[in-house]
């Protein structure tokens, strides 16, 4: 008879021989086992739900970056972003309503390229006193912020001056005046995602019926960036951020630059990707102290059993692969379970909530394959033990120390003077 | 010279319960093959652990057994655990059979970890149960056995893969009389017949007719070495 042969079978044979010894192992625990497996379960769907969760809120987000699909009817990305000095005062704007009279185009003046918008008088237009803190320009003035005419070197009672660049649908722009005075400087408005740049009153334009004013706007994207990221920070979603900017569109223009996009879903990341896979991170922190505490448990009760079969000859791989084989049963009916829980609930889910929750192959494989890994993490520790404990350790006639440790006492009690100082070699 | 099959040299094992416990003091010990030798001493006078220690289940702080060259020292856990496998039967006083495998599967156990397929293990497993007197009982779990039967099982379960050595801590500790009477026998059976060597930790006398060594312990030691 070949007595050795089990040490040095391959994995697969040892499993396939071991494996009615973790089934039964598996069925005599049932609690235990059930446990563990609703654990695993729940995490599943606990990780799924919230990814399904995170992918909307992304795809809603990407949708709201798009810039095509923003609620706003117009958008002014520059494709070769803005050069450094332009920065300090954007000069794009976008309006609100293709339907009403508004003329759109680009100016050149001596503080950089600015968008133009001229309304009739028809036109519901922001209360100049709101967007310039009380401050009103009269005709042939203009206001600018302190930052754009401190970059342009503009100061009080200087020339802004207006040339109208090319751009379709730019027309009743040459009506421009060539400059305006700067009648006043002001601090941008925080609270207000644009401020007017200048105000030019009175201004004839024969082509569109009497148009009366001139609206030019600076905008800061960094008050825009900011003030999104901090309503997704307090649990707005980005729908709920597009219903704010849609309610708030017939005051305030939104600016979109090029990077923007990529800012927003930046900003998104930090506001609810990084914390929400810190918060999976602590949900699986948490199933696996409990699935580690589990195991544990399992093994302290299981070691009397575990000390019998190392005295029949159970070596520590096939210990090791008894363990695992048992977590993989488990992982198994806890998975079914988990996958059972899921397909069950989202059809209510996207019921209630109204939103279009969607389990991927790719959310549902990466769950089941973190819950895995958590509880095969799991149970390395009591593998460790069930490899290095003796079986007379295992028995439970000494405290469960590892191999060795008796060892190390033993020459350290010895340092302290007790017990027999020779080792002699005994062959 | 015919030399000891089993060696213990200066074997050496303490417990640090509340204080230093000395179980086996540099004790030097050789035993033969085809011996069947027992142990008896009071209680604490440290046989089981001694037991263990000849049969690699607990490792010594000095010293070191040597089973027919090979050096228990220079085994690891699974070394330790496939010597066992294939030289040494251990029958523990309160049968440690696994309570959710029937006789078949407890005595299967030990060809299992040696590799053995599952027919083939069962089909022997069914030899052995009726070696030892328990046919028919082979598909029993441990709770519907008796006490002795129970012992039986675990005997068979020892020998499974043919040791060359039978060592037995209180085999009949848990018995009444009449069982553990039975069970000496087969112990002397098997030192007779199959050539096992034999090492029974008892305080009984049951044993002491079948045995040709009795060791008396005491605190550790060997205080007395009686060949008949």
């Amino acid at each position: 008879m070949s007595l050795g042969q089990g040490g040095r079978l391959a994995n697969w044979r040892q499993a396939a021989i071991l494996w009615p010894l973790a089934r039964r192992g598996v069925a005599v625990a049932k609690r235990r086992h059930a446990l563990l497996a609703a654990l695993v379960g729940l995490s599943l769907v606990f990780y799924c739900l919230y990814m399904s969760f995170l992918n909307l809120t992304y795809r809603e987000a990407a949708q709201l970056a798009q810039p095509a699909s923003l609620p706003a009817p117009v958008v002014l990305v520059y494709p070769d972003g803005l050069t450094p000095a332009d920065e300090a005062a954007v000069r794009s704007l976008y309006w609100l309503d293709a339907s009403l009279p508004v003329v759109l185009g680009p100016a050149a003046t001596n503080a950089g390229v600015v968008d133009v918008m001229v309304v009739s008088d028809a036109t519901p237009v922001p209360e100049l006193g709101i967007l310039t803190r009380g401050v009103e320009p009269g005709p042939g003035e203009c206001l600018m912020p302190v930052g754009m005419a401190a970059a342009a070197g503009l100061e009080l009672g200087g020339e802004l001056t207006l040339r109208a660049l090319r751009r379709p649908g730019g027309a009743g722009l040459e009506l421009l005046p060539p400059a305006v005075t700067v009648s006043g400087l002001f601090e941008p408005n925080a609270d207000w995602l644009a401020v007017p740049l200048v105000v030019v009153p009175e201004v004839d334009f024969a082509q569109s019926g009497g148009p009366t004013m001139v609206l030019m706007w600076v905008s800061y994207p960094e008050t825009f960036m900011a003030r999104t990221v901090s309503w997704l920070k307090n649990r707005l979603t980005p729908p709920d951020v597009g219903m704010i900017y849609r309610a708030q569109r017939a005051v305030v223009p939104l600016v979109m630059l090029d990077n923007t996009p990529g800012e927003l879903m930046r900003g998104l990341a930090r506001a609810i990707y990084l914390p929400g896979g810190g918060a999976m991170f602590l949900l699986y922190v948490f199933f696996g102290l409990g699935a580690f505490a589990l195991m544990l448990l399992g093994f302290l009760q299981r070691r009397r059993q575990l000390a019998v079969m190392k005295t029949l000859g159970l070596t520590s791989r096939q210990a090791a692969l008894v363990l695992y084989l048992e977590v993989l049963i488990v992982a198994a009916v806890g998975l079914a379970l988990g996958f059972a829980v899921l397909a069950a609930s989202m059809a209510p889910l996207r019921l209630v909530t109204g939103k279009d929750y969607v389990l991927s192959p790719w959310i549902l494989t990466t769950g089941a394959v973190l819950s895995l890994l958590a509880l095969l993490v799991s149970v390395w520790f009591p593998i460790v033990l069930a490899r290095l404990a003796t079986v007379a350790v295992l028995l439970g006639g000494q405290p469960l120390r590892l191999a060795g440790y008796e060892r190390r006492w033993q020459a350290q009690a010895n340092e302290r003077g007790g017990g027999d100082r020779t080792w002699s070699d005994p062959v | 010279m015919i030399s000891p099959a089993l060696r213990a040299v200066n074997l050496t094992k303490t417990y640090h319960l509340n204080e230093l416990v000395w179980a086996v003091r540099n004790l030097y010990l050789d035993i033969f093959g085809g011996d069947f030798v027992v142990l008896t001493g009071p209680s604490g006078s440290g046989k089981s652990t001694l037991l263990h220690l000849l049969a690699g289940l607990d490792r010594p702080i000095y010293g070191d057994v040597v089973l027919e060259g090979q050096r228990f020292s220079r085994l690891d856990e699974d070394g330790l655990a496939q010597l066992r496998r294939g030289r040494v039967g251990f029958v523990y006083q309160f049968f440690n059979l696994i309570p959710f495998l029937d006789a078949e599967d407890n005595v299967a156990l030990p060809l299992i970890f040696a590799g053995q397929s599952r027919p083939a293990a069962r089909g022997r497993a069914r030899r052995l149960i009726s070696d030892v007197g328990l046919d028919g009982r082979n598909r029993h779990l441990p709770a519907q056995l008796s006490g002795g039967e129970q012992q039986r099982v675990a005997i068979a379960r020892a020998l499974a893969n043919e040791p060359d050595f039978l060592m037995a801590d209180e085999p009949t500790g848990n018995l009444d009389s009449a069982r553990a009477s039975e069970i000496a026998e087969l112990f002397r059976r098997l030192n007779r017949e199959k050539g096992k060597t034999i090492i029974v930790v008892s305080h009984s006398e049951l044993f002491h007719p079948h045995a040709n060594r009795i060791l008396t312990m005491s605190d550790g030691r060997i205080v007395e070495d009686m060949r008949l």
